[in-house]
């Protein structure tokens, strides 16, 4: 549909401007009010659980996630910011297919998580995990913007991939974990571009959790094999 | 809705001044609104419109919305004129629609928009949902898009106008791209408008396109009159020349604005705005005196010397 892609820069696609952008956040927040606070509290508690030991299995933890992934595609991806950018809409069915996929793995048992004790991969899911419920929100803060356009777990889609980023390292590097890693990549590759077509820091942010979370992907899990069942 | 030459002074109370394309005069005229004919048809149009390319994208946020709304409530009282979307613009056509409901659905709307889409067949449909975004029976004037499927496209909208579902035809280009393919359109066919990138620092088109549209009779509409806000933050912190004064210009985006209209062949510059205070400053470069030739070029050395 255009030609001379090369003389076309990354801001030339932005179809919105920084404060629409940020408002998204808030108005979600606002009208899906308690969610927000639901879900940092589930986030939190989940944390707190795993830190203490417990090990859920892939068949309680991937239909959870996946719901996760199929309320915020539908919620926000769709719904809040479709209106104001019609690629979302059609990027929509990415959430649909990961939530689709992270619920169909999970319950018939190919998404093995906790199959080693190793305690890099534990760590390095916990930090993913701090960033999702704890970093996310209050990069509002450090960028001078209202608290009220936080970006929380479950609400809004970046946070809620790195979360799942945070999950995927626990998984042996096999297929349905790596069929999991596409999406994120999508995601957070198209949300970060956004952000800098926006001039906003947050999009090398957003572009370094990503690697990171990759990285110890697929960095850990190598030394890590284990017994698979 | 037609703009009249009656209509429009009406609603501007002044005396329109009259720059007939190609034959503004080499001394100042100061003979405020600025309104330039459509060489196809002689009708008027305010030369600073409103374009909704980002700042009319807001979705449903009723915050922003009412913004608009009351950008739009200003540019009405300030005579109206050119309001200019797309079905590229995501929620901005359904955001200028609802606007003008709002408003009571003022006189002095121009409405403007493009066709957008690959496929030839899809355009009519497309262009009835945008008559249905905007809440009009029909628009002014409707455009080939960045010259997408241009063939299938001009041939609907000529139709469309031969039917009387249509008074202008035109298509669009920006940062100064397909120029040559876009020349060929100009020359091939009958078109009312051209919309282009046109400002104080993006001139090219005054080689080829601005004479060749005076000379095929084709108003001309000027797209990224601030290349998106980037000169008036370029400028923002150094002092307008002394001699500003003479053209009747207080700031930066007036000035900017009145070095594009002040162009022979240009009709129309569509700054885009959600910030009525900025609506306002670039609906005052439509009053005062009007630059010359001369005028015009030292307006242009004075930027380059920044």
């Amino acid at each position: 549909m255009i030609a001379g892609w090369s003389t076309y820069s990354l801001k030339d696609f932005l179809l919105f401007g920084p404060e629409t952008y940020w408002r998204l956040f808030a108005l979600e927040n606002q009208d899906q009010w308690p969610v927000a606070l639901v879900t940092l509290a589930a986030g939190l508690g989940l944390v707190a659980a795993l830190v203490r030991g417990w090990q859920p299995s892939g068949r309680l933890i991937g239909p959870l996630a996946g719901l996760i992934w199929l309320w915020v595609g539908w919620q926000f991806v769709f719904q809040r910011y479709g209106p104001i950018n019609w690629v979302t809409e059609d990027l929509s069915i990415l959430f649909y297919t990961q939530g689709l996929l992270l619920a169909g793995l999970g319950i018939s048992g190919k998404l093995r998580l906790f199959r080693t004790g190793e305690r890099h991969a534990k760590a390095a899911s916990a930090v993913l995990f701090a960033i999702a419920l704890a970093i996310y929100p209050l990069l509002a803060l450090f960028d001078g913007r209202a608290w009220q356009t936080a970006q929380v777990l479950g609400v809004a889609p970046d946070p809620t991939v790195v979360a799942t980023l945070g999950l995927l390292v626990l998984a042996p590097r096999r297929w349905p974990a790596a069929i999991l890693q596409i999406a994120p990549a999508l995601w957070l590759g198209i949300s970060a571009m956004t952000l800098l077509a926006m001039d906003a820091w947050q999009g090398w942010f957003t572009l370094s959790v990503w690697l990171a979370g990759f990285t110890a992907w697929l960095a850990i899990p190598a030394r890590m094999r284990g017994p698979t069942p | 809705m037609r703009l009249t030459r009656r209509g429009f002074m009406k609603g501007a109370g002044a005396v329109a001044g009259t720059v007939a394309a190609g034959t503004l005069p080499s001394v100042s005229v100061a003979t405020p609104p600025l309104a330039k004919p459509i060489p196809s048809s002689g009708e008027l149009l305010p030369a600073v419109g409103l374009g909704s390319w980002i700042t009319f994208n807001v979705g449903n946020d009723p915050v922003l919305r009412k913004q608009c709304t009351a950008v739009m409530r200003v540019f009405f009282e300030r005579g109206g004129g050119m309001i200019d979307s797309s079905p590229m613009y995501g929620s901005s056509q359904e955001v200028i629609g609802d606007g003008w409901q709002k408003l009571g659905r003022p006189s002095g709307l121009f409405s403007t928009d493009k066709v957008w889409t690959s496929a030839g067949a899809h355009g009519p449909e497309q262009i009835a949902e945008t008559e249905a975004l905007w809440g009009v029976s029909r628009f002014d004037l409707m455009q080939v898009h960045n010259l997408v499927n241009w063939q299938a496209h001009l041939e609907t909208l000529f139709a469309m106008k031969a039917e009387g579902r249509l008074r202008y035809v035109g298509i669009t280009t920006s940062h100064g791209r397909q120029h040559r393919e876009f020349e060929q359109v100009m020359r091939r066919y009958p078109l009312d408008f051209v919309q282009l990138t046109y400002n104080i620092v993006d001139r090219a088109v005054e080689q080829r396109l601005l004479p060749l549209a005076a000379e095929r009779r084709i108003a001309v509409i000027c797209n990224r009159p601030f290349r998106r806000g980037e000169l008036p933050d370029r400028f923002q912190g150094e002092k307008l020349p002394s001699w500003a004064a003479e053209i009747g210009v207080e700031t930066w985006p007036a000035f900017l604005l009145k070095f594009i209209v002040s162009h022979p062949a240009v009709t129309v510059a569509i700054p885009a705005t959600r910030q009525v205070e900025h609506l306002r400053e670039n609906k005052a470069a439509e009053f005062g005196p009007v630059p010359d030739e001369a005028m015009r070029q030292r307006m242009a050395g004075y930027v380059r010397s920044l």
